[in-house]
């Protein structure tokens, strides 16, 4: 029998960046690299398990931007297209690389990774990767979790309990649309966790949530086992938090496995070292540089210079990085259950992204994981939080501290000096909409359809990425420009309501920027009090 | 972007010691304010925030003030107790201390930074099943050994597992 439990949890998450109006957009690509590097190679990695009769065990969550951009027509052809210029760009750097065999091997090996996700993408699962999510948690190997609409931080919209309502409301309504059954757990955004949450959760039939460490460890009652066990809170729900140890293991920029030597360099693009005449097709005339994926470097060192990837050595690096990691948990969940009058459990959530995106042999770990957890059952036992709650395990009671996964574990990523500026707006947004939305109004089809809009609007402004972007540097301009365009789409709209004179025509032109939530209802943000929430 | 040209104060959390404040004063009462501050109503007062520590009942118990430049709409503070509820105000402060609030904040509760000693090694174990709970809801002994292996630190415990730890170990020790 084994000795404790194992949770690997992965979160898949994407801003809302499909621009149909567009032809080109820099910030679309992010899905294409991520559906390339990550999304397909999951699936393709469960497929495989499941021909070869692995049983396996995971917790995934979808975020519902993603799952919006993941069922747009339009992201077919345009995915298609990434992928040629792609394979068209292999072939030029294949004539450039053919005095050098070690580089030629590169750029066969990423070639032959965008032409399996092509197969996969376009033949296998017919450009539809949501139905494939869905039936493998209907198999029983994977169960997924909702998440709030847009990935809003939630801790920060508490001001306006409609507003996380209807983060929570339209995520979950964007779930069962999906995968066709209500979510037991939900993924809070950066683990972002205050106890106003919890009457929501439990008003919308949310079972479990996922915190930080130390949103346990400073609960109001001390966890007697740490965060090896959940703890129920008052309104019924339970809530893991994230083991430390597994966590640091796999994440830590400096010790973790992502940073070994002899991985990919994820930020050495072949882009940057190609000229006009060589890469046309990836340079804009101002200079614009959009990444091809190619990148021939491994990690190396910090500084100084990089060594040519060896995709032989790293791939065994990645096996034995997988080997590690099952032998540290044994050894952990041992001690743990000679300790313990319980069995342990470990949750381990990561980024989905960094499986591949961010760690580009990531995708082979985590295949390893799972198969060699599968032939080491005696130790632990692969699960799921809801697997895990089936039992009925006693819980202590507790009410768990505010807290996320940011640096510095609380809301500074997402509120400080870079981008404090956004909530004022935010919460006027919310306010405006919660009164206008108030029952003793009436409304003609028009003002309806505005207000559907303006709520779209408000709901994509909340996504945390926009701060989280605007502290981080990096795409900056496009961040804030996101933010204030759904700003001004939301404060336009909600005054051609007020003064009803619905611009059709505007209305039309924005709502075909953003066709996300189809069936979202106005009405989620009347104000109440949580008791009366239904369901 | 525009101000929205209303009233209004807000506070927010930043982290366990800091807080953040925002405000709109709308124009026509900014005009209002600065003539009565011209004619010298308030003599020579000031712009500031009050910060108030809440005791559990929203009584107020503690504050202190921070002043403010003219055009300034937002602030972050930084808390030197560790009081767990704040409400903040924003108005003139006199020469005199007397103060004039104008605007009125939301309360919120900030984190704990660190965590909870145990206090008592009675604790409450639940299920989700509250018919099982019924049954099962009763004080139950702590497993005084789990702690031993924390404090031995055989694993590398990692930094938040050593300050969750610190204040609470010899506690422990003690009881166990």
């Amino acid at each position: 029998m084994n000795q404790g439990n194992l949770c690997l949890l992965l979160h898949a998450h994407l801003p809302f960046v499909v621009h149909p109006e567009l032809e080109v957009s820099i910030e679309e690509h992010w899905l294409y690299e991520a559906l390339t590097e990550t999304y397909l190679p999951l699936l393709d990695c469960f497929d495989r398990l499941s021909t070869e009769e692995i049983p396996f065990s995971l917790a995934l969550s979808i975020s519902p931007t993603l799952m919006a951009m993941l069922k747009m027509p339009i992201v077919v052809p345009r995915y298609l297209r990434y992928l040629d210029s792609r394979l068209d760009f292999a072939d030029k750097e294949r004539i450039r690389s053919q005095d050098n065999p070690e580089l030629r091997q590169i750029i066969d090996l990423t070639a032959k990774r965008l032409q399996v996700a092509r197969s996969l993408y376009k033949d296998r699962y017919h450009g539809e990767l949501l139905p494939v999510f869905k039936s493998y948690q209907d198999k029983g190997s994977l169960e997924l979790l909702a998440c709030p609409a847009t990935h809003g931080y939630l801790p920060l919209l508490e001001l306006h309990p409609e507003a996380i309502y209807a983060q929570l409301k339209t995520g979950i309504d964007s779930y069962r649309t999906s995968f066709g059954r209500s979510p037991k757990g939900m993924w809070l955004p950066e683990c972002g966790f205050t106890p106003s949450l919890s009457p929501q959760l439990k008003d919308l039939g949310i079972e479990y949530i996922i915190l930080e460490s130390h949103g346990l460890i400073n609960a109001s009652s001390y966890p007697v086992y740490g965060t090896f066990r959940p703890v129920l809170l008052h309104e019924g729900i339970a809530a893991f938090a994230r083991d430390t140890e597994s966590g640091r293991q796999v994440w830590s920029a400096g010790e973790g496995y992502p940073g070994n030597p002899v991985y990919r360099e994820f930020h050495r693009d072949i882009i940057y070292e190609r000229n006009m005449d060589e890469a046309s097709e990836f340079i804009f005339e101002d200079g614009l540089r959009v990444p091809t994926g190619f990148k021939y470097y491994a990690i190396t060192s910090k500084d100084g210079p990089k060594n040519l990837y060896n995709p032989e050595a790293a791939h065994k690096k990645a096996l034995h990085h997988a080997e590690d990691f099952i032998y540290q948990r044994e050894q952990q969940i041992k001690y743990l259950s000679c300790k313990m009058d319980v069995p342990p459990v470990l949750i381990c959530p990561y980024d989905a992204e960094l499986f591949g995106h961010w760690w580009y042999e990531g995708p082979i770990w985590l295949e390893a994981v799972l198969r060699g957890s599968h032939l080491r059952a005696s130790v632990y036992q692969l699960t799921t939080p809801s697997a895990f709650l089936a039992r009925k395990p006693s819980m202590q009671g507790a009410v768990p501290s505010a807290s996320s996964w940011g640096k510095g574990g609380y809301n500074g990523v997402w509120l400080n000096e870079s981008n404090d500026w956004i909530y004022p707006h935010l919460h006027r947004g919310a306010e405006d909409l919660c009164r206008l939305s108030g029952n003793h109004h009436t409304y003609e089809p028009g003002q309806i359809r505005a207000l559907n809009q303006a709520a779209r609007e408000l709901l994509l402004s909340q996504s945390s990425d926009w701060p989280f972007i605007m502290k981080n540097g990096a795409m900056k301009e496009y961040a804030t420009m996101r933010f204030k365009s759904h700003i001004s789409h939301l404060n336009t709209l909600l005054c051609q309501v007020k003064e009803n004179r619905v611009d059709t025509g505007y209305l039309e032109k924005i709502e075909a920027l953003s066709p996300i939530f189809p069936n979202i209802d106005y009405r989620m943000y009347q104000s109440f009090g949580p008791a009366s929430i239904s369901n | 972007m525009e101000s929205y040209e209303k009233v209004r104060l807000v506070l927010m959390c930043r982290d366990p010691e800091w807080l953040f404040a925002y405000w709109e004063v709308s124009l026509k009462d900014q005009i209002k304010l600065s003539e009565a501050f011209k004619e010298g109503y308030l003599g020579n007062a000031t712009w500031a925030l009050r910060i108030l520590s809440l005791e559990p009942e929203n009584t107020s118990s503690k504050s202190f003030f921070v002043p403010l430049a003219y055009q300034e709409r937002s602030k972050y503070i930084y808390l030197p107790s560790e009081s767990r509820r704040y409400r903040v105000e924003y108005g003139l402060l006199g020469q005199d201390y007397s103060y004039h609030p104008l605007l009125f904040s939301n309360t919120i509760s900030l984190p704990r930074k660190k965590s909870l000693l145990p206090g008592s090694p009675a604790y409450v174990m639940k299920r989700m099943n509250p018919a099982i709970d019924a049954s099962t809801n009763t004080n139950k002994k702590p497993p005084w050994a789990f702690y031993t292996y924390l404090r031995d630190q055989e694993f590398a415990i990692t930094t938040s597992w050593d300050a969750a730890l610190t204040s609470t170990a010899e506690s422990y020790y003690v009881k166990g």
